[in-house]
């Protein structure tokens, strides 16, 4: 399983710890054990956003699902 | 059944056994119960032999009162909404929810025995026997092509709870009797699987477990989702069998805000995910029938994926969370044909006329919600 904090099959330690706000651009911070698609919210803006890529991170703006 | 004929309860039975542990106190003349959680953990000899399991244990969440393990959250919600509001001196108004499932008729089943109003805020497509079952308990649908949204917007307009179970802390806290109970009756099992939409029933179970263990899990935990949306079991489970017409989980998200925390329980406690096809699921619906258990296919999968488990040598002595009754054919084929109100057509005066007001409104905008509830602008 793939972590942004280890690679739990190789126990690789992580790449980054941080991922620019696609809303306002600044840093946002990572937890070593984020996983993609998790929700996190911007400390700057307030924007929810949902980690879509580990390597390098890569966080979008979270768009609601309406089902 | 309204609440007001069961009362509050004067013991602690059902999730309120639990109620020291809750990290929001109810006081006791605030709780309110249908007789929900306390529910059976069956052993079943004869179907653990055919999946190949050492022993089985189904855990009955189909008992609760109205057929599902969201009865543990919606009790506990609005209970401590009620006495929220006791001690504030305020008067309880009215709640929200956005649900097409089995947490609507929940919400609006516990809520028709108390002073609230609930205005449960629905997709179109949501079965119509389903629908109906909320409007029997008195609580206003509204249905809107964007009802997570507009709920959302309309409860943070007007301050008003959402108790949308995956959004709501209150929701959590209530499902971690669920978590507690598996603790003292799956003392002789190594697994625990549960089928997960948004995931947090099971968050809350691991939440319990955690808390009570130390550090230490008595058992696996295995989460269990369909073909159509599998945002955490694909964590775990790398198989490809996406199929966007599934019948597992068909109203199941796609992202969902529980996931890191969901993903991290279960990889702490050494369990898995697994994703189960409609196939998989009917075949074991199949042997609970012969049992003489009918459940959701949902509950159904995660038979399947003990199944599995067992077979790949992951786990011996399972606990299968069967979390739902099944619903009628009618209820999960036909599609929404109730007539509709449109909000914005609602006359002055309009709750005057003779009969009982509508209680089913189309909107999608939070003042066509205002106009359909009745709220003066």
């Amino acid at each position: 399983m793939k972590l942004l904090g280890m690679d739990l099959e190789t126990d690789s330690p992580s790449i980054s710890s941080a991922a620019i706000c696609p809303a306002c651009g600044k840093d946002v911070e990572l937890e070593q054990d984020i996983v993609v698609g998790e929700i996190l919210y911007c400390e700057h803006c307030g924007v929810e956003l949902e980690l879509t890529a580990v390597d390098p991170p890569r966080l979008e703006v979270f768009e609601e699902e309406e089902k | 059944m309204p609440l007001a004929s069961r009362g509050p309860i004067a013991g602690a039975e059902g999730i309120w056994r639990f109620a020291s542990r809750f990290e929001v106190d109810v006081p006791t003349s605030h709780r309110i119960t249908l007789g929900e959680g306390g529910t059976p953990c069956q052993e079943h000899v004869e179907l653990a032999r055919t999946l190949g399991l050492e022993r089985l244990w189904l855990k009955r969440e189909d008992l609760n009162p109205t057929g599902s393990h969201k009865d543990r959250g919606a009790a506990f919600q609005i209970s401590a909404l009620m006495a929220e509001a006791k001690a504030g001196d305020r008067t309880p108004g009215w709640l929200t929810i956005s649900s097409s499932g089995n947490a609507a008729i929940s919400a609006a089943t516990y809520a028709a025995g108390t002073p609230l109003n609930l205005a449960v805020f629905v997709a179109p497509g949501m079965p119509p026997a389903r629908l109906q079952k909320i409007l029997e308990q008195g609580a206003y649908v509204i249905v809107s092509e964007r009802a997570i949204s507009l709920c959302a917007e309309f409860a943070g307009a007007h301050s008003l709870a959402n108790l949308r179970p995956s959004t709501d802390p209150l929701a959590v806290i209530g499902f971690m009797s669920l978590g507690w109970e598996l603790r003292e009756q799956a003392s002789e099992a190594d697994s625990v699987f549960t089928f997960a939409s948004s995931g947090t029933s099971l968050v809350a179970i691991g939440r319990a477990v955690e808390q009570e263990s130390a550090n230490h899990w008595p058992f696996s935990l295995h989460v269990v989702q369909g073909s159509s949306a599998h945002p955490i079991a694909a964590h775990f489970d790398r198989r490809m069998v996406v199929d966007q017409s599934g019948e597992v989980g068909a109203h199941g998200a796609r992202k969902t805000r529980r996931l890191g925390e969901a993903v991290r329980l279960i990889s702490r406690s050494s369990g898995s995910g697994w994703i189960v096809t409609d196939s998989e699921a009917h075949a074991a619906s199949r042997l609970l029938d012969l049992q003489g258990i009918n459940v959701a296919i949902e509950s159904a999968a995660s038979l399947a994926a003990a199944q599995r488990a067992a077979e790949a040598g992951r786990v011996r002595r399972a606990v299968v969370i069967l979390t739902g009754a099944r619903r009628t054919t009618t209820e999960t084929t036909d599609a929404l044909s109730l007539d509709l109100v449109d909000a914005s057509d609602r006359p002055a005066g309009f709750e005057s006329g003779p009969g009982p007001p509508p209680r089913l409104f189309h909107a999608e905008s939070v003042e066509q919600v205002q106009v359909a509830l009745g709220w003066r602008p």
